[in-house]
């Protein structure tokens, strides 16, 4: 742990605990779920770091609270009649209200006192809020399916419920799954992993032949390489970088032949510039110092043998020179542009040498 | 002849190790006079418990330890500690905190029948999920993180793993070692159901380890790319995570190790799915976890993986 301290928060600390009158918990009677929420905010749902202590003593006052209120709204005649009807309303929403936050923080003392609620309603024979409130909104003991403070383990609460010839209204469920924990074992799905293909044994050992045709050299180069370079499987580097390195030979070789051996038609052009794109793009990754080397040569031959067109519209129209910071993670911007590669037959390079900032 | 000498030089650091911590921390007191005002400290690692493969640790233990001792520490990491990211003791379980994410990278247990077992003097209703003052303010969960969240405190050491003491079961609801779980569905349904299985080991096995954490795993989406995505909840954004899993090693009476590993998703999983469907290689847990779970065992050693044999 850093040595730092905790100095500012630990001042701040039951600072907002200490704002407010201590003992008043009062909520009224006008509009009793209101009073309480704002007891939740301002004393319980506090963002800053308070001592839990304070916390849980400052719930459990709001929460009797509560009790008290729910308690007095249902069963003082203070009209001597019935409940009146806009009472047992406020009650029913403040015990939902206050069940919900129990469930979080503090079933038990909830979970006592509800039975308690319960044996009183069902004495004063308050059967319409027994059935529509407490049995169908589920508002007895907090348990696994409401609270995060029990699990499966836990017995659920169906006897709380099992009065005045009420149900538990989720007594059908656990039915339900008490068959369900009969299970029957699913036979499993062996796991193991195979045997290494024989692709991956190739690129393990470096060990495959890498030819390329005038036909299709793309395919063939892009193909080769998922098999026998971008392996799923760890190859040792040297392995890799060999596998590469016989990669890069095999498309220079053919590039080569497309362009001179004798006058290329359209075609094989098209085919030398799309597999030296694509070649150019990989060496940038694994390391362009060969290309750099290699492409020099290209350039010069080309030139020689008056290829124009391919010059022109391939080699500088494509940026096919030297890998440089605009196309290779090798390089960044202090580095120079190959611009004086392309300036050659009365071309420039297709791109500006970067301004010096300083 | 040199492992006595190497003996003797490990013996030898380990007590000037030791003798420049204990004097650190003496010193420490000293300038904060013994404030009140500091966080509480914890040990971290055993600094002379011995960690040993070579025997099994007998099943009953004669005396419960109410403090992480090193000796105790040294038996629930027998097998080796998965990283050592902000390890925290706690009397009868290790954890390591991830500080950034708000939950642990691990929560590992040493399960006996015994420590399993109902306990009259045991209460689970007498603890509350408290924040953890050994933690820095700034990277610690509290309850108002998870309050209407969505999400409950799931404990990675369950509260019913540790039923030897009062004081066990009450560490467990430090809020280091929660994380946030879907509640109706997994945490309280499934996850508890992979919970009781693995204290039902204990039946089988003299003793039962078990490491618990989260994952965060990615996913592919429609531009083809993939990605991590988790929730964060609260003002101190606890992170949500994809998935749970649990690595466990039972020691048989025989001296043999057979081991089972399960990643459940994060989500309502229906109670009819066998926990059997959620078991994976342990080596897809450890890529995926960035931890080595029971380093200290070769896995050509065990009997058993998943069940079938190896």
């Amino acid at each position: 742990m850093s040595k730092r301290k905790a100095e500012e928060t630990q001042t701040d600390k039951m600072a907002t605990a200490e704002k407010v009158p201590q003992n008043d918990y009062t909520i009224g009677l006008e509009d009793p779920v209101k009073d309480y929420q704002k007891l939740i905010e301002t004393r319980v749902q506090v963002d800053e770091i308070v001592d839990d202590d304070v916390t849980k003593e400052n719930f459990d006052r709001t929460a009797a609270s509560a009790r008290d209120v729910i308690w007095r709204l249902l069963f003082d005649s203070e009209a001597a009649t019935t409940t009146q009807p806009s009472n047992v309303e406020k009650a029913t929403q403040l015990l939902e209200e206050y069940r919900g936050d129990a469930c979080f923080y503090d079933p038990t003392p909830y979970n006592e006192w509800i039975v308690k609620l319960r044996d009183e309603v069902l004495r004063k024979e308050l059967l319409d809020f027994w059935r529509e409130v407490l049995v169908k909104k589920q508002l007895g003991p907090c348990w696994s399916r409401d609270c995060d403070l029990f699990d499966s383990d836990d017995t659920p609460p169906l006897e709380f419920y099992a009065h005045a010839g009420c149900t538990a209204p989720f007594a059908a469920s656990l039915k339900v799954r008490a068959e369900q924990d009969a299970q029957s074992e699913v036979p499993e799905v062996p796991t193991t992993p195979g045997e290494l293909s024989a692709d991956d044994t190739a690129a393990l050992s470096g060990d495959f032949e890498a030819v390329l045709t005038k036909e299709k050299p793309l395919e063939e180069y892009r193909s080769l390489m998922k098999r026998f370079v971008l392996t799923k499987i760890i190859v040792p580097d040297n392995v890799h970088q060999a596998s590469v390195k016989k990669m890069a030979a095999a498309a220079r070789e053919i590039i080569w032949k497309l362009l001179f051996d004798g006058t290329p038609s359209p075609e094989d052009q098209d085919k030398a510039a799309e597999l030296l794109q694509e070649y150019k793009g990989d060496a940038g990754f694994y390391g362009p110092d060969d290309f750099n080397e290699w492409i020099v040569k290209l350039r010069d031959e080309v030139l020689q043998r008056e290829l124009l067109d391919f010059w022109r519209d391939k080699m500088v129209k494509m940026e096919l020179g030297p890998s440089c910071a605009r196309d290779s993670d090798y390089y960044d911007n202090e580095d120079p542009l190959p611009l004086e590669f392309y300036e050659r037959a009365g071309c420039k390079a297709p791109f500006e040498a970067t301004t010096e900032d300083d | 002849m040199s492992g006595r000498r190497v003996g003797s030089v490990l013996a030898l650091s380990a007590t000037a190790l030791g003798a420049f911590y204990l004097g650190s921390h003496v010193e420490r007191e000293r300038r904060n006079g013994g404030s009140a005002n500091s966080l509480p400290r914890l040990p971290g690692l055993p600094t002379f418990g011995t960690v040993s493969a070579a025997s099994l640790i007998p099943a009953q233990e004669a005396n419960v330890s109410l403090a992480a001792t090193p000796s105790r520490i040294g038996q629930i990491m027998k097998y080796g500690f998965p990283g050592l990211d902000h390890v925290r003791s706690h009397s009868d379980y290790v954890l390591s905190y991830d500080r950034r994410n708000r939950v642990p990278h691990w929560v590992f247990e040493h399960l006996t029948a015994e420590s399993v077992a109902k306990n009259e003097a045991v209460d689970r209703a007498k603890c509350d999920f408290r924040q953890d003052e050994s933690i820095h303010p700034f990277f610690r969960s509290q309850n108002t993180d998870y309050r209407r969240s969505g999400y409950d405190r799931g404990h990675m050491a369950a509260a019913g793993n540790h039923r030897l003491h009062q004081k066990h079961c009450d560490e467990t609801f430090y809020l280091s070692n929660m994380a946030p779980q879907v509640g109706q569905g997994f945490n309280r349904d499934a996850w508890n159901t992979l919970e009781s299985h693995v204290r039902k080991l204990t039946k089988s096995y003299s003793n039962v380890y078990v490491c618990t954490g989260p994952l965060y795993l990615p996913h592919k989406e429609e531009d083809g790319k993939t990605y991590v995505k988790y929730e964060v909840i609260g003002a101190n954004t606890v992170a949500v995570p994809t998935h749970f899993y649990k690595v466990i090693v039972g020691e048989s009476a025989d001296h043999k190790l057979h081991m089972e590993s399960y990643v459940m998703p994060n989500q309502v999983i229906s109670n009819d799915t066998p926990i059997s469907v959620f078991q994976v290689p342990p080596e897809s847990v450890e890529r995926s976890a960035g931890l080595l779970f029971f380093d200290q065992i070769n896995r050509k050693q065990l009997t058993t993986i998943n069940g079938k044999k190896v």
